[in-house]
């Protein structure tokens, strides 16, 4: 006969005088309600104002890339590489990707950001890596890739995962 | 880009919270980031909404007026976001130390959201930023407050995510520690 399953003991909770428990006045809610839950024609109000900022968003999108990728080039020339400003400039611009219906920016931005944490010295292999993902970026939004992108953005993927997969490799 | 939220008819059985009583102070280095926030809020009818453009800034705001909520960038030079929200919870000059402060982030890491949470956060906002998020974390704010707790060595809301199941996690009352 199968004994009786045992019931794990409790984990010990902190008791009384180990800490204190506050529950200040909900203050938000006396000052916005009664009320509760998102209203949708608000949403779609805010929605539709950040729309607005779309086209600007792309203008000063493809003008950073361009600075970006003219200031990486030097960088080649030079061989002196600044990797913390390409990082941040990129994730400052993955972020807003997203926000302005380009999420694709924003998976090659994360993609290159993962790689960029682990680089200190470059070598050609990872300057053309680097190289890869920001012309897929901006090929992304200079070609209006929104969403998902279709077909022309699904070759973008695979080529920038046969890319990075391909490096991923030679540092194993 | 345009949704609708949930079922419209159902969501308007029960009045909207009045978000146009709101004060928010929006704080980024990013000019850029800051526009869209300050975008949205207006969208949503948020009438009182200042600007800071790091975690210093936007202490010295605080204390002039605390606002009813703050939305703060992490990766701020000099002061960054974590150290913005440690002076709101434990300076002696915070005039509320149990103010609704959102952290806004690129990085979902776990090792961040902790250093987050034990800073004292309220609620986390992962980038991308969209209006739908951001009004969601407002309603969670007002409609779902945590509890404060206070140990030897963490003062913020509740780090519990779900205070109703069984707690399984490390018991970090009882010998104070703040992690």
């Amino acid at each position: 006969m199968r004994k009786p399953a045992v019931k794990p003991a409790a984990p010990p909770r902190g008791k009384p005088g180990d800490f204190e428990e506050i529950v200040p006045p909900n203050l938000l809610l006396k000052k916005l309600g009664p009320g509760r839950g998102v209203d949708p024609d608000l949403l779609i109000e805010a929605e539709t104002a950040v729309y607005a900022l779309q086209a600007k968003f792309e203008k000063r999108f493809m003008t950073e890339m361009t600075a970006l990728q003219d200031g990486f080039n030097e960088m080649k020339l030079n061989d002196d590489f600044d990797i913390q400003h390409v990082a941040n400039t990129v994730r400052e611009l993955t972020g807003e990707g997203g926000t302005y219906g380009y999420p694709l920016v924003s998976r090659f931005g994360r993609s290159l950001c993962v790689f960029m944490d682990d680089m200190t010295n470059l070598d050609p292999e990872q300057v053309g890596l680097i190289d890869a993902h920001l012309d897929a970026m901006r090929a992304v939004v200079g070609g209006k890739v929104r969403g998902d992108g279709g077909k022309m953005g699904q070759q973008l993927v695979h080529e920038l995962e046969m890319v990075t997969s391909r490096m991923a490799v030679s540092l194993n | 880009m345009l949704s609708s939220y949930g079922n419209p008819f159902e969501a308007k059985q029960l009045r909207s919270l009045n978000l146009g009583l709101l004060d928010v102070l929006v704080v980024d280095d990013n000019p850029q980031i800051r526009e869209l926030l300050v975008t949205i809020l207006d969208a949503l009818h948020v009438k009182h909404i200042r600007e800071a453009a790091d975690g210093d800034a936007g202490f010295k705001e605080v204390c002039a007026a605390p606002p009813d909520i703050v939305l703060t960038d992490w990766v701020m030079e000099p002061v960054d976001g974590v150290e913005l929200v440690r002076r709101i919870r434990q300076s002696d000059k915070s005039p509320n130390p149990f103010l609704p402060v959102v952290m806004i982030t690129s990085s979902c890491s776990s090792t961040e959201v902790i250093e987050a949470r034990d800073a004292g956060i309220s609620e986390f906002l992962v980038k991308p930023i969209t209006p739908k998020a951001l009004y969601e974390r407002i309603v969670s704010l007002v409609e779902r407050p945590r509890p404060f707790i206070r140990t030897k060595t963490f003062f913020g809301p509740c780090r519990r995510q779900d205070r109703q199941a069984g707690y399984g996690g490390p018991e970090r009352r009882r010998d104070g520690a703040g992690r």
